[in-house]
């Protein structure tokens, strides 16, 4: 089910009232129901995919808990390697056999691997980290290890998350299930307004540029470089919208029944550092490779050129997380060297005092500078493959077809549709950081109470009425 | 119920109220406010179905009082593909139902809506072009749903599907204004035909493209038909003539295989005529990939009529 479609429009209220209504005993079993329903609602028998992780990494958390020693270690591991095969299995498997394949060819090996006919299951790798983030904790003993099997399944499979995070750390949510949340003006009113704002940023401005995104790099080598610079522009902007829109509401779906899930954006592309930007984009990842990847590789403890080495390490591991293709691998390098270069620069004064600014106008250039650094990066994450990712940079670094007119597939919704979606695209931006402090409540205090109704009012007719309704999937679905 | 709950329900009640309100003013504006002849919706929503074309102008045409021998439905192909002055020639009256992309629900609920007006029940010609088996439903229902004259139609296709597009197009059409045409269709002739003189002047390059059938307009087309049957309606399922094209045949072959399996679970002939031998293959009956031209709508209407009276489906009138 998609938090943009009918069906969530009449699950949602639904599940919301029952769980008030229900004696807060059974509130865990509609809520698990309620998530079964709604990852069924994708390819239904894979369920059973997830409920084989859930059983592995339950039972392991138990097993941690009661043994002693190196079995412990034998049970973590025995965990993080059958839940890592169930990913690899689905997500990484034709990757491999495909290049396999691919480099017989070259050396001129005529053997071939068949491919694995299957789809991968919708949020894999989300809840997959989830349940390796319960395993880890457990067994550094941060975590006590769930007995109750409906609520480590819940933890697993709470749907507000389960399909595209936040990607939860059991210390945050499990405890939570167990608390009795009543109805409460404060937490529906805060998340209502964050799924108005989620959904906003999705159907309104990241599905309504994500056709001249697809456009501009169909056919990179067809388009003007004025027109692939704005398309990569577009995308940066799309899927921002599009994730950080999903985050919004799944955090606000959540927080309508009183839960209190971590927040995953907050505002990345006024970011005046790459690191910054990570501390700003998909949170619960970036902090989930830093406590269970970077960190036990020594983290910053280790010498300088062993640190810079891990570092670039966890971002490719990282943008294969994303996608089993070259592109994101290089993505996520691309970003890991972007780190290294900036912990090389920290050297000098001038660079350290500029990246730690809080002068805006130096804040600002900085995020102008950035955002082309993690616009060279969207680049790759957009292209369908390396090659593509090239013809779109060679495209804009050589001038390629110089022309600002649109491309004629854009033309067809006219020169006045196009000036309407640039400018709502730039209003966006301008207004990001403080719409988003907005939403969070900053400026309650300082605004009236009809104002902040009318103005979500007007966004939710904006919403129902100038919106992309129907199947369009979130992007990040397919991670 | 507690005061905080009442509380949260007067607050949803008013923030409704308030969207409500905000919908109507925005949709007014935007459906009556107009730019170079198209509504401000338009250019904020490329999607929205635009004012005018077809089913503009065969909802307009159709006259109950009229007594019709022969209705058509389907897509582009039917509208463009039986003509009725030559049909006229053989002493029938034909009415062509035909629009743009027109899916099986929408021809459905055509059906449902202008046959049980015409008196005497008339033959009816499903024109069954392969890809109205992968079309999509919201597409040919906004553009019905804008344009019939019809406003029984109009809800009844609301409340087919009653989700935000279709809710939105039907507000569209209520608040949009009456005398405005966004699409003009400069070949229409008469009773939903549309003439097309141009010829096919390209070689066409080989066809790649898969067969993806849709289960909705599957279900739709086999609905349709039930429902004929039961209220005891003659019918026929036609594919008219394409140009010949390499590839063409794996992607009709599977195509040709679901409408001959559901004619025959009807008891209804499908008349196959897509790939028609010395007819395909001349380029001067076609005006491009998929539509004939007014030669070939001449032709394929004279063989078609030919092969109604050899089935004995239609009886030749006699001539007065």
């Amino acid at each position: 089910m998609l938090f943009n479609s009918f069906e969530f429009l009449v699950f949602f209220p639904i599940v919301t009232i029952l769980y008030f209504v229900l004696p807060h005993k059974f509130r865990w079993l509609l809520l698990l129901a309620a998530s079964c329903v709604f990852y069924m609602f994708f390819i239904p028998y894979y369920i059973v995919i997830l409920f084989v992780t859930i059983v592995i990494d339950y039972l392991a958390g138990i097993w941690i808990e009661d043994s002693q020693g190196k079995r412990r270690k034998y049970y973590l591991w025995g965990s993080i390697v059958s839940t890592c095969l169930v990913l690899f299995i689905f997500k990484y498997y034709n990757f491999f056999i495909g290049n396999f394949n691919e480099l017989a060819k070259l050396i001129g090996w005529n053997y071939s691997l068949d491919l694995l006919g299957i789809i991968l299951p919708i949020g894999l790798s989300f809840h997959t980290f989830q349940s390796l983030s319960y395993v880890v904790e457990v067994y550094r003993g941060h975590q006590k290890a769930e007995r109750h099997f409906g609520i480590y399944s819940l933890y697993v499979m709470f749907y507000p998350q389960l399909v595209a995070g936040p990607i939860e750390r059991p210390q945050n949510i499990l405890h939570q299930f167990y608390e009795k949340h009543n109805l409460n003006y404060a937490d529906v009113s805060a998340g209502i307004k964050l799924m108005i704002w989620g959904l906003f940023k999705k159907v309104v401005i990241a599905d309504n540029i994500a056709e001249m995104v697809d456009i501009v790099f169909a056919h990179p080598d067809q388009m003007s470089w004025q027109w692939l610079l704005l398309g990569s522009y577009l995308f940066a902007i799309q899927i921002y919208c599009d994730f950080s829109g999903y985050s919004d509401m799944a955090i606000g779906a959540a927080r309508v029944m009183g839960y209190r899930l971590m927040e995953n954006f907050n505002t990345p592309y006024i970011s005046n550092s790459i690191k910054e930007f990570w501390s700003r984009w998909h949170i619960s990842l970036s902090t989930w490779f830093r406590d269970y990847v970077y960190i036990p590789l020594g983290g910053n403890r280790v010498p300088g050129a062993r640190k810079e080495l891990n570092l670039l390490a966890v971002f490719a591991v990282s943008g294969f997380w994303h996608g089993a293709n070259w592109t994101f691998v290089v993505w996520g390098l691309l970003h890991g060297f972007y780190n290294v270069l900036e912990n090389m620069m920290k050297k000098y004064n001038w660079f350290r005092s500029w990246i730690e600014t809080k002068v805006s106008w130096k804040r600002t250039i900085g995020a102008i500078i950035v955002f082309q650094f993690v616009v060279l990066g969207w680049i790759f994450f957009r292209a369908t493959s390396i090659h593509d990712a090239w013809l779109v940079i060679k495209g804009i670094l050589t001038g390629q077809h110089s022309s600002w007119a649109p491309p004629e597939e854009i033309m067809i919704f006219g020169y006045l549709s196009l000036a309407y979606k640039l400018l709502l695209v730039t209003l966006f931006m301008l207004m990001d950081l403080t719409i988003h402090r907005f939403t969070r409540g900053y400026y309650d205090h300082r605004t009236k109470h009809w104002f902040r109704l009318s103005f979500y009012a007007y966004l939710a007719a904006l919403i129902v009425l100038i919106g992309y309704w129907g199947d369009v999937e979130f992007i990040y679905f397919q991670f | 119920m507690t005061a905080g709950s009442r509380n949260i329900v007067s607050h949803i009640v008013v923030f409704s109220l308030l969207t409500l309100f905000f919908y109507l003013i925005l949709a007014f504006g935007l459906n009556r406010l107009a730019c170079s002849g198209r509504r401000l919706m338009l250019y904020v929503h490329p999607m929205t179905p635009r004012v005018g074309g077809q089913e503009f102008l065969f909802t307009r045409d159709f006259d109950p009082d009229e007594q019709y021998d022969i209705f058509v439905v389907g897509s582009s192909h039917a509208y463009r593909g039986y003509d009725p002055r030559v049909f006229q020639k053989h002493h029938f009256r034909l009415f062509n139902a035909g629009s743009s992309a027109q899916h099986p629900v929408v021809t459905g609920l055509v059906l449902k809506n202008m046959l049980p007006q015409i008196k005497k029940k008339p033959f009816v010609i499903i024109d069954v072009y392969d890809r109205i088996l992968e079309l999509d439903f919201q597409e040919s229902s906004g553009r019905m749903m804008m344009n019939c004259s019809d406003p029984n139609l109009a809800k009844q296709i609301l409340f087919y599907r009653l989700d935000v597009v279709t809710i939105n197009n039907f507000i569209s059409r209520i608040l949009k204004s009456p005398d405005l045409k966004e699409v003009e269709i400069k070949d229409y002739v008469q009773d939903g035909y549309c003439m097309r003189r141009d010829t096919l002047d390209v070689e066409l390059d080989p066809f790649t493209q898969e067969f993806v059938l849709n289960l909705d307009a599957v279900n739709g087309l086999e609905t349709c038909l039930n429902w004929l049957n039961m209220q005891g309606y003659s019918f026929v399922l036609v594919s008219h003539p394409m140009p010949k094209q390499s590839g063409f045949e794996a992607y009709h072959t599977p195509a040709a295989k679901v409408i001959e399996s559901m004619a025959t679970r009807q008891g209804a002939y499908f008349l196959d005529f897509t790939e028609l031998s010395d007819f395909s293959e001349h380029r001067y009956y076609f005006s491009d990939e998929t539509h004939l031209n007014q030669q070939g709508v001449e032709a394929f209407n004279g063989i078609l009529l030919d092969s109604l009276y050899a089935l004995s489906v239609l009886k030749q009138p006699a001539i007065p």
